[in-house]
């Protein structure tokens, strides 16, 4: 149970699928240009890492082997795009919201790279652990990235007006180059406080 | 001989329970699907063209459109609506557009667009969201020969960092406009392309001048040199 629950918590600093595994860098650099695109990037691509982490921690032992990538692929493609017709023909707004972002989730190297590494390795109930665990962690960083660039780049938080009317906005934020800077600089910060994290461990 | 045909035979029955329970699926999703996007066109019919209550749909040579009649008594229609093509960014933007009687937009609305996050499709956020100034609203009331995005010195301000969006869906909305204007000026009276009537009779009537019967080829070739910052390649 305590295996289970840090299979959740892992997710949001000491293993961070952006900030320290560096996985699925391109939708994160690409659709974090405001704090909702963020958010929206996050949930779709958390809904299905925890369905595919969970239907593959289930077939695991029918997968050869040799053959196991091709067939995750085809579990997550799978699963992708029942995801977007299901959205389509019954929640048409939120499709709407999301449409962009839900092909963008097959190239998402998360999903495939929790697959390959820890739910065709684990049982079910850790595997979805993971999932939750990984796609929560993903969602915080995306949403605080998007804040951030959004902050700076717009002078709003969630399409809200933070900074005065004075405030030029950097619109260098939104564009590519503020993806890079930005992510730079939360990398730079996740360091920080796993190296603080790790000396106080040492210490006590 | 077998370690490569088993596999392959493993891969197989994956693909086909895959493509299998898709296939099912999109049988079930598809006529739902079908009939949303029919919800969201009449929707957006009625958006753009309110004064009138009922759409008939009509055909001027290939082009299909809609009249709107204000009620069923009504013999003059308010205006028209008719379906915009662009070529954006990253996807084909399709526009609904709403036309006057004397063919000024009434209103648009962007039914269709996969532009870049944040950027391009910026230009389907409602007044207030954050996007200043709002896009979609900057074509009301205009005259179809008006609109141009500011780079091409017209009056539609462009979206920051999409110039190719914002071009893509004013020019396909100017030249929709003006081939509709056209096509229905066409079946009651002589008329040119966007421009003033020409006088047949008059061999001097300066508006008969043939160059102002070309097509709108400068819809095109500016795009081609103008790089939109974006994430493109994902």
């Amino acid at each position: 149970m305590k295996k289970t629950f840090k299979d959740i918590t892992k997710g949001f600093l000491i293993e961070n699928p952006v900030l320290v595994l560096a996985l699925g860098l391109c939708p994160t650099l690409a659709v974090t240009s405001s704090a909702v695109n963020g958010l929206g990037m996050g949930v779709a691509a958390t809904f299905v890492l925890v369905m595919s982490n969970l239907i593959i921690s289930l077939i695991k032992p029918l997968v050869p082997a040799k053959i196991r990538i091709p067939i995750f692929i085809t579990v997550i493609a799978t699963f992708v795009t029942i995801v977007k017709l299901v959205m389509a023909a019954y929640v048409p707004a939120l499709s709407q919201a999301l449409g962009i972002f839900i092909p963008l989730i097959v190239v998402n190297c998360i999903i495939l790279g929790r697959a390959e590494a820890f739910a065709s390795k684990h049982g079910v109930l850790r595997s979805l652990a993971d999932g939750i665990g990984m796609g929560l962690g993903f969602t915080v960083t995306l949403i605080l990235l998007g804040m951030f660039r959004e902050l700076l780049g717009n002078g709003t938080i969630f399409g809200t007006t933070i900074m005065g009317a004075s405030y030029k906005p950097a619109l260098l934020m939104i564009l590519p180059p503020g993806a890079f800077l930005s992510l730079g600089m939360m990398v730079a910060g996740s360091r920080w406080l796993l190296e603080k994290t790790a000396r106080k461990g040492a210490k006590s | 001989m077998k370690s490569i045909l088993r596999p392959g035979l493993v891969l197989m029955a994956y693909g086909l329970i895959a493509g299998l329970a898709l296939g099912f699926i999109y049988s079930k999703a598809a006529p739902k699907i079908a009939a949303q996007e029919e919800a969201a066109r009449l929707a957006a019919i009625t958006e753009v063209l309110p004064e009138a209550t009922i759409f008939d749909p009509d055909t001027a040579g290939e082009f299909e459109y809609l009249t709107g009649y204000a009620d069923s008594t009504a013999t003059q229609p308010v205006g028209y609506v008719v379906t915009a093509y662009g070529a954006g960014f990253s996807s084909t933007i399709r526009t609904v557009v709403g036309l006057n009687a004397d063919f000024t937009i009434s209103a648009i609305e962007i039914v269709y667009q996969a532009e870049t996050p944040g950027l391009g499709d910026n230009a389907v956020k409602s007044p207030g969201d954050g996007v200043e100034p709002p896009f979609e609203v900057q074509f009301d009331t205009r005259s179809p020969d008006d609109i141009k995005v500011d780079k091409d010195g017209g009056p539609i301000v462009s979206l920051t960092g999409a110039t190719i969006t914002s071009r893509a869906i004013a020019n396909s909305v100017a030249k929709t406009a003006n081939e509709l204007k056209l096509a229905i000026g066409g079946s009651t009276g002589f008329l040119l392309r966007g421009g003033p009537k020409c006088d047949p009779k008059n061999p001097n009537d300066p508006n008969c001048d043939p160059d102002s019967l070309k097509p709108d080829s400068a819809t095109a070739d500016t795009q081609a040199s103008d790089k939109e910052a974006s994430g493109g390649e994902l």
